[in-house]
């Protein structure tokens, strides 16, 4: 095996993914040739270096962040403000007794026009007599 | 490909069911920040575009049909995201590494690297740690596109060949060589300071 062979197969080794005869035959190229067992040191120890990476915590208020683009961007459609059963009925029931007082009232209105234009004398149907149209002239 | 669980969690997505989207946002955010840091080298890039990429998830979730799994394809958005932010800053000359300095501030004591209880490296080893990782850092950002993609995926996110090569949509001996070049490019970048 030579030197790029070998240096090739670095990947494979570290990955445990060569067959047997293959690792055999780097690890005895590794024993008997100095610089490329230098370079797999270093190989090696860069993996070390790359695998103890620290892992970073996301950043906080990542959810809150990305809900509130979303809303913005659909103008309120998604993650708007979710009312909860109880305030729905409540809202419903509030513009139930609205209407049902809205509608009494207007009722109400109604009888009292009628009843006055019932209580009008003039209006009552009566044709006046002579002597009331006299009492109404003097 | 796709598990009982994932599948529940696809169908409450595309109902647009209560609390999905934030279970799924829970379960991939790391993962998706850390993949777009390490492509990146910017913390404030990489915030805005992951939020950005589980914005795409939203949008596009009607068309996830589970020939992957759902990781899968969310690094797949992520990528395609990070390939186009780094075509719109390298025209707008606006990108550089300065937020790597932060490092100090903003690792995660839980993983990689972390002290073991009762072996908390004194400073100046902590100093040297922090060194490294920024000098690998920067070697990774002085990789090509798509040598740093594949080597990020594999190395940093610990991903599958298969699963990369859905990512990445290239054929296996392409990601695999990909990969050996990047990890012999980062060792000819490091050595100088590991021997």
């Amino acid at each position: 095996m030579d030197h790029d062979r070998a240096r090739e197969l670095f990947t494979a080794y570290h990955d445990e993914e060569l067959s047997s005869s293959e690792v055999e035959e780097l690890e005895s190229h590794l024993a008997a040739c100095k610089e490329c067992s230098e370079e797999w040191d270093t190989y090696r120890r860069t993996m070390e270096e790359i695998s103890g990476l620290h892992r970073f915590a996301a950043p906080g208020g990542m959810t809150e962040a990305v809900e509130q683009k979303i809303k913005r961007r659909s103008k309120g459609r998604f993650f708007g403000e979710q009312r909860s059963f109880s305030t729905q009925f409540a809202i419903v029931s509030f513009i139930l007794i609205l209407l049902f007082m809205l509608a009494y009232l207007l009722m109400t209105e109604v009888t009292e026009i009628t009843v006055l234009e019932e209580d009008d004398p003039i209006t009552d149907g009566k044709t006046p007599t002579a002597q009331e149209r006299d009492a109404g002239a003097r | 490909m796709v598990g009982n669980a994932e599948k529940r969690l696809v169908r409450k997505l595309k109902a647009r069911a209560p609390g999905a989207f934030e279970s799924l946002i829970e379960n991939h955010q790391s993962s998706v920040f850390n993949l777009l840091y390490r492509m990146l080298s910017n913390r404030e890039e990489a915030e805005d575009l992951a939020q950005e990429v589980f914005i795409t998830v939203f949008k596009q979730i009607e068309s996830f049909r589970g020939d992957s799994s759902l990781a899968t394809w969310i690094y797949r958005i992520a990528s395609n995201h990070c390939i186009n932010r780094k075509k719109y800053l390298a025209r707008r000359r606006h990108y550089d590494s300065k937020s790597f300095s932060d490092l100090e501030d903003r690792v995660q004591p839980a993983q990689g690297k972390s002290p073991i209880s009762g072996q908390v490296p004194r400073p100046d080893e902590m100093a040297e740690g922090f060194q490294m990782e920024r000098l690998v850092q920067e070697a990774i950002s002085g990789l090509d596109e798509e040598h740093r993609l594949v080597l990020v995926l594999r190395d940093i996110q610990n991903l599958s060949y298969e699963e990369i090569e859905k990512i990445v949509d290239v054929p296996a001996g392409t990601v695999k060589s990909r990969l050996h070049r990047a990890r012999m490019a980062l060792k000819e970048k490091l050595a100088q300071h590991l021997r």
